[in-house]
């Protein structure tokens, strides 16, 4: 983390532009979100490769206080979730300083990210985005071969709703993964493959693909291949990608058909 | 939906999306029986033999 970044808010702070700012701190050699209330916090900022939905934070306090302008660290998976939410009226870009950092070659391969550094940059070297080995790997597969290997990997699910929790694009009050006629109760696995494959089809034109949803899993489900797959149907059939300047998603629009 | 089916491992043609009105009882019947017809061809969903 460099001393740019800290100058920079520490300069937003300064000039009355931010009244905090959602970063990340260091509590006793753990990385963790926090929010700063002016300057003089800022020594606590820190962090390497740690990654938080720092968005999904953010949506609360803006229900909160919805005249506060805050600050925000982000990357270019934050960006990409900013500029989705802003979409689905979340989050008003009005009261968001984005701060931008860009993430490593070596973040950007781990992630098979596609853009791994945000519009609004201020510190890190800009690589490229990489390309999706892991959706091609399975499309490779025979079709039986496919189907095993997702049933297999959706029977270690102890639906913890982990993967839901913890990404930011998961906002709605009444999530039908917790319906009881629909997912019963009790039961270990949830519903194969439904559970899995129902949360798929929600990350339609929705997914950012951040990956949070892949490291909070306890069963190491690999989600995150499941739901590049669904972000790349919406692509190819929409031309659609969530979290860039595309227009809003063809899955977020009420009224009369869309133009071709 | 069908080709998030097909990347699952399921045939897509396990799925048929058909807008039928209320009152097109014969399209209905049709578009059921040649659809059962089509799954059944298909054989039993292999969800059903495979899961554990």
């Amino acid at each position: 983390m460099s001393e740019k970044i800290k100058q920079y808010i520490v300069e937003l702070f300064q000039q009355g532009k931010i009244k905090a700012f959602l970063g990340l701190k260091d509590e006793s050699g753990h990385i963790v979100p926090h929010l700063f209330s002016n300057a003089e916090d800022l020594d606590g900022l820190n962090f390497g490769t740690e990654r938080y939905p720092l968005n999904k934070i953010l949506i609360q306090l803006y229900k909160r206080y919805p005249d506060v302008t805050i600050g925000i660290l982000i990357r270019g998976c934050d960006e990409r979730g900013l500029k989705e939410l802003y979409k689905w009226n979340q989050l008003q870009p009005e009261k968001i300083i984005a701060v931008g950092i860009a993430c490593s070659k070596e973040q950007a391969e781990y992630c098979e990210c596609s853009k791994p550094y945000p519009d609004t940059c201020i510190s890190g070297e800009q690589t490229p985005g990489v390309d999706n080995k892991t959706v091609k790997k399975i499309d490779s597969l025979e079709i039986s071969e496919r189907l095993n290997y997702w049933l297999d990997n959706f029977s270690r699910c102890i639906k913890c709703y982990g993967c839901r929790d913890i990404c930011p694009m998961c906002f709605c009050n009444e999530c039908s993964l917790e319906e009881v006629e629909f997912i019963e109760r009790g039961k270990i696995p949830p519903e194969n493959p439904i559970f899995h494959l129902s949360r798929a089809v929600h990350m339609a034109g929705r997914c950012i693909d951040c990956g949070l949803c892949e490291e909070a899993c306890p069963s190491i489900i690999p989600l995150r291949t499941l739901y590049k797959k669904v972000t790349d149907i919406i692509e190819d059939h929409f031309s659609y990608r969530p979290g860039y300047d595309d227009g809003k998603s063809p899955l977020n629009i009420l009224g009369p058909r869309p133009e071709e | 939906m069908k080709d998030l089916l097909e990347f699952f491992g399921l045939e897509p043609e396990r799925l048929r999306l058909e807008w039928i009105s209320s009152s097109e009882g014969q399209k209905f019947a049709r578009v059921i029986n040649e659809f059962a017809d089509q799954v059944g061809e298909l054989g039993a969903s292999p969800i059903i033999t495979k899961r554990p």
